[in-house]
């Protein structure tokens, strides 16, 4: 086990090494940083002046060096549109970023996994067509009309729920259900097809031969096997979750880090913009690394191989 | 004796239905298949023949005429406004909205199918590389999808569209260069799976070059599960334009994209929901008619593997 958790430890570490070159290779390829500081209207001469000031004249593979060891110690430079430190700008949005992700992704478990199970007990059933109708509007239906629609109706119509802002707790309920639809379909049709496979494995049998209530052979012996592959896909949802926050934020004005993202992609903020892309690829490899590790605890097979 | 089932005189001589029969009367039994099929066309006949559906031309405003709701509301609420004249409505600034919804379909289907094909034979060529050869090629593989699943997509997008500018050549290649892990993964299992059956030893003991193989042998026989991921990855494409025009980083005004359509709406919205609706249902549509196609096509050419 820890010969393999160093194996992906390693390998982790190098995939995000190269999005991070990737990330401040082609962002300083496609945007000149003294232009974007200078601003309009500024002349050849000033930018020139900036251009040398910042350091930007150097090869970018120096430049990168710099950001990389500035950004192992925790400094992710600063804000060229609001001159402050990209780290603070990321530790005031992040905790919005997360609520509405980890919301989303309760959510998502709350009604696919129940939904899941349901169907793949009784297949073909109505229910299974409900489910299986209900994932397949889920994948056509794109997040940020699904979270307008949201709007019009609890939020116009009935006057039930806030329509923007991150005031209160009512705020985060129509963004955490727009964003959950987008990982309910996958987590339903996992759990239905694991559900599936194991119900008709032998151990259920002899489970059942035993003797034993139909309760305990579905909550002790089926749903623990069935959810193995299930937990493991939480951890990359919840990644995706995170980086698809951008859309949900947009709609409904929460001031999480893809919204910040948005506003200085408007600005050619290249600190802001680096350092987003890094954060949400760093957790994103973070969780398939311990998804990994969890896979191999639970299931030897794959640790060997 | 046991009765065989059938006439003694036919023993023998019924006749197998071919493949192709077999093929065929599975999609005609498949609903949703059909379906799919179906509204993909009326969308295709739509694009194709847009300068000819559309009774307006898309672009021109009438100022005169602004925010006219669809024909429904004349029958629903009596508005004096609504007619068959612009069945759909009419936007803020007096664009006929059925013209525009038919030249948007060109938008969503020329993007989605471009980006397809580039990310397809891009990822078709890793996966089927990696499957093959395996060893160090299918470490590098297995290494650059990870790499690229670990980008956050829509921003990455963002990012690219947004310093390169938003053209939709530039939508085309970002998506085209992004979207091809899936292939990758497919292809790569599913030439694993292939590629030490018989017919494949068989080339290769009779001395086939493996780009011989690699083409006669291999791609044919993965076409199926070639097909199935190129109508996900389609419906992904489409979305993620759409995702784009919609946060104003995508296709350019005037361009009657449906993403930027809704964009152009959200003011207007509170008042008339009509406005983001209409588009939206054509996404939604569209999107839903090519998911149906790609899972109908999976449950007839692999009913067995029906998750």
């Amino acid at each position: 086990m820890p010969a393999y958790a160093a194996k992906r430890f390693a390998v982790a570490l190098l995939v995000l090494f190269v999005v991070s070159v990737l990330t401040f290779t082609f962002t300083n390829v496609a945007v000149d940083p003294a232009i974007a500081i200078a601003g309009e209207g500024a002349t050849d001469a000033q930018i020139e002046r900036l251009r040398r000031e910042y350091g930007f004249d150097r090869p970018l593979y120096v430049q990168y060096g710099e950001w990389l060891s500035g950004t192992l110690a925790g400094d992710f430079g600063t804000s060229i549109r609001q001159r402050r430190p990209v780290l603070t700008m990321l530790a005031e949005k992040f905790p919005v970023t997360a609520t509405v992700g980890g919301l989303a992704l309760i959510l998502a478990f709350v009604v696919a996994v129940p939904l899941g199970m349901v169907a793949a007990l009784r297949p073909n059933s109505w229910i299974d067509r409900f489910a299986l109708g209900f994932a397949v509007v889920g994948m056509a239906m794109p997040t940020f009309w699904f979270g307008l629609v949201l709007i019009i109706v609890f939020g116009v119509t009935l006057h039930w729920l806030p329509v923007s802002g991150t005031g209160t707790a009512a705020h985060f309920v129509m963004p955490s259900i727009a964003l959950s639809y987008y990982s309910i379909p996958i987590i339903m049709r996992l759990t239905r097809a694991g559900m599936i496979d194991v119900m008709a494995s032998d151990y259920i049998r002899t489970a059942r031969a035993k003797g034993l209530l139909p309760r305990t052979v579905l909550f002790k012996h089926a749903l623990r096997n069935a959810v193995i592959p299930v937990v493991a896909v939480a951890a990359v949802q919840f990644g995706h979750l995170l980086a698809g926050s951008v859309v949900v934020e947009s709609v409904f004005a929460l001031h999480g880090i893809g919204y910040m993202a948005w506003e200085a992609l408007h600005a050619a903020d290249l600190p802001v913009i680096q350092a987003v892309v890094v954060v949400l690829a760093g957790f994103y490899i973070l969780l398939v690394f311990l998804s990994d590790l969890l896979n191999a605890f639970l299931d030897p097979r794959i640790r060997i191989a | 004796m046991a009765d065989p089932g059938f006439p003694p005189d036919t023993l023998g001589l019924v006749p197998m239905p071919s493949r192709r029969a077999v093929l065929s009367r599975r999609v005609f039994s498949h609903v949703g298949l059909l379906i799919g099929a179906g509204l993909i066309a009326v969308i295709v006949i739509m694009a194709i023949f847009a300068p000819v559906l559309a009774p307006y031309d898309p672009y021109a405003q009438d100022l005169s005429n602004r925010r006219i709701p669809p024909v429904w509301h004349a029958w629903i609420n009596d508005h004096h406004k609504a007619s068959w004249a612009h069945p759909f409505g009419t936007d803020r600034i007096g664009r006929d909205y059925l013209s525009r919804i038919i030249y948007g379909a060109r938008i969503s289907l020329l993007i989605g199918t471009l980006a397809m094909l580039i990310s397809g034979t891009l990822g078709t060529a890793l996966g089927v590389a990696a499957g093959y050869f395996g060893g160090r090629i299918d470490m590098f593989v297995n290494f650059l999808v990870t790499t690229r699943l670990s980008l956050p997509l829509i921003l990455v997008c963002l990012v690219i569209v947004t310093l390169f500018g938003g053209s939709i050549t530039t939508i085309i290649l970002a998506l085209g260069f992004l979207i091809w892990d899936r292939f990758a993964i497919v292809m790569r299992s599913v030439t694993l799976q292939i590629r030490n059956l018989d017919y494949v030893t068989v080339a290769r003991a009779n001395g086939c070059s493996s780009a011989y193989i690699i083409f006669r042998e291999i791609l044919p026989n993965v076409a199926n599960a070639l097909i199935v991921v190129a109508t996900i990855e389609m419906a992904v494409a489409i979305l993620l334009e759409a995702v784009l025009s919609f946060l104003g980083l995508g296709v350019k005004p005037p361009l009657p994209s449906w993403g930027l359509m809704i964009a152009e709406a959200k003011t207007d919205m509170f008042f008339d929901a009509w406005l983001i609706g209409i588009p939206g249902i054509a996404l939604f549509v569209l999107i839903l008619a090519i998911n149906l196609v790609g899972d109908g096509l999976r449950d007839v050419t692999a009913p067995e593997r029906r998750a």
